[in-house]
C-alpha cells in the first residue's frame, strides 16, 4: 500500500501564482554600505564614491548578492519568530524547512538610486523521500527589478519542508 | 584594496582560486540581520533555537553567497564581472566556526563575445565538513590583448 502524498491540493495551487514586493524608497548608499560591513568586504566600489567613479561602474553599486539577500517589504507584517507573514509557507504538517540552494543571475549591478520591486512566483513543488523521512521541494523563482523596470537579477531558490517533529 | 587585474588569457582549467576565511559571530548574525531587514530569532535568539532543537544560532546560509561573491570578485580583479552564482547548503554554521571559502577553475570558453570563466565553489568548517557545496559561479574576465 502506498503511502499519501503530502502535496495536497491546497499546496498544488500555490505553484503558479505571481506576487509583487516593492521596496518604498531606494537602496541608498547608506544601506549599500551597512550590507558590505556585515558581510565583511572591504571593497571601496561599495562605499566609496571617488574610488567607484573611477571604476567601470561609474559609480558606487551595491555588492552584488545584496539585492537578493535583502527583504525588501519593508512594512511587512513580522511574526513572533522574526520571520515575514508574507514568507513562502506550507500549511501544517509541513512546518519545518530547510534552505537548499540558491541560483543568483547577475543581470546588471544595483545602484543606490535603484527602488526596487521583487516579483516572486513559485515555480515547482514536488516530494522526495529522505533518510529521515518526506521532503518536500518548493522551487521559488524571484526577479528583481528598479523603478526604470530594468532586470536587476533572478533569485531562483530552493526550500526544504518536512513534517514537523514529533515532540 | 589592492587587487591585481586576472585576465582571461592567463587562466587555466584546474587553477586553484586563492581562498579567503572569514569568522562566524553572534555579532555578525546580527548586523547581517539588520542589513537584510531578515529579523528570524533562529539567527540570534539562543533560547529559541535551543527550544527548536537546533545546534545554535545558525548563521543564514545567504550571507555564504556573499562571501562566495566576494572570493571570486578578490579573485578575478576589479574588471572581472561575476554573472551567476549558485550555492546549495550543507552543514548549518553556528558562531565561532571559522569558515574558509574555496574554489577551482572548472571550464574556460568565450560565448556572445564574453570570456567566461566556470569556478566550482564550496566552503568548509574548522572540521572539514561542507558548510556550502556544490557551488559554482560564472565570470566574464577581460583580455590582457584587448583591441576595445
Amino acid at each position: 500500500m502506498g503511502r499519501k502524498s503530502f502535496i495536497t491540493l491546497e499546496i498544488r495551487d500555490l505553484v503558479g501564482k505571481e506576487e509583487v514586493f516593492s521596496s518604498p524608497e531606494e537602496l541608498g548608499r547608506a544601506s549599500i554600505h551597512r550590507f558590505a560591513v556585515a558581510v565583511a568586504d572591504p571593497n571601496p566600489l561599495y562605499y566609496d564614491a571617488e574610488f567607484a567613479e573611477n571604476t567601470r561602474y561609474g559609480g558606487i553599486i551595491a555588492p552584488p548578492t545584496m539585492i537578493f539577500e535583502m527583504n525588501h517589504n519593508i512594512g511587512d507584517e513580522i511574526l513572533e519568530d522574526g520571520g515575514y507573514a508574507s514568507r513562502i509557507m506550507l500549511p501544517s504538517p509541513l512546518t519545518r524547512f530547510v534552505r537548499g540552494d540558491n541560483e543568483y543571475d547577475i543581470v546588471q549591478p544595483a545602484r543606490p538610486d535603484d527602488k526596487i520591486t521583487m516579483k516572486r512566483e513559485i515555480v515547482e513543488i514536488y516530494e522526495k523521500e529522505g533518510k529521515a523521512g518526506t521532503l518536500v521541494f518548493v522551487i521559488i523563482e524571484m526577479k528583481f527589478f528598479n523603478q526604470k523596470e530594468e532586470l536587476l537579477g533572478i533569485n531562483r531558490e530552493t526550500l526544504i519542508f518536512m513534517p514537523a517533529k514529533k515532540s | 584594496m589592492d587587487s591585481k587585474q586576472l585576465f582571461f588569457e592567463d587562466v587555466s582549467v584546474g587553477d586553484e582560486i586563492s581562498p579567503i576565511t572569514k569568522k562566524a559571530t553572534l555579532v555578525q548574525n546580527v548586523m547581517y540581520a539588520a542589513a537584510t531587514w531578515d529579523f528570524h530569532r533562529h539567527h540570534y535568539d539562543k533560547e529559541f533555537t535551543d527550544s527548536k532543537g537546533y545546534l545554535g544560532t545558525f548563521i543564514d546560509g545567504q550571507l555564504f553567497g556573499a562571501f562566495l561573491a566576494q572570493l571570486v570578485a578578490q579573485w578575478a580583479g576589479a574588471d572581472g564581472v561575476v554573472k551567476k552564482l549558485g550555492l546549495s547548503y550543507r552543514v548549518m554554521a553556528i558562531p565561532g566556526d571559522v569558515l574558509t571559502c574555496k574554489g577551482r577553475v572548472a571550464d574556460k570558453y568565450d560565448k556572445d563575445s564574453e570570456n567566461l570563466v566556470h569556478c566550482d565553489l564550496w566552503i568548509e568548517n574548522q572540521r572539514g565538513e561542507k558548510v556550502v557545496g556544490p557551488a559554482h559561479a560564472l565570470l566574464a574576465l577581460p583580455l590582457r590583448n584587448s583591441k576595445a
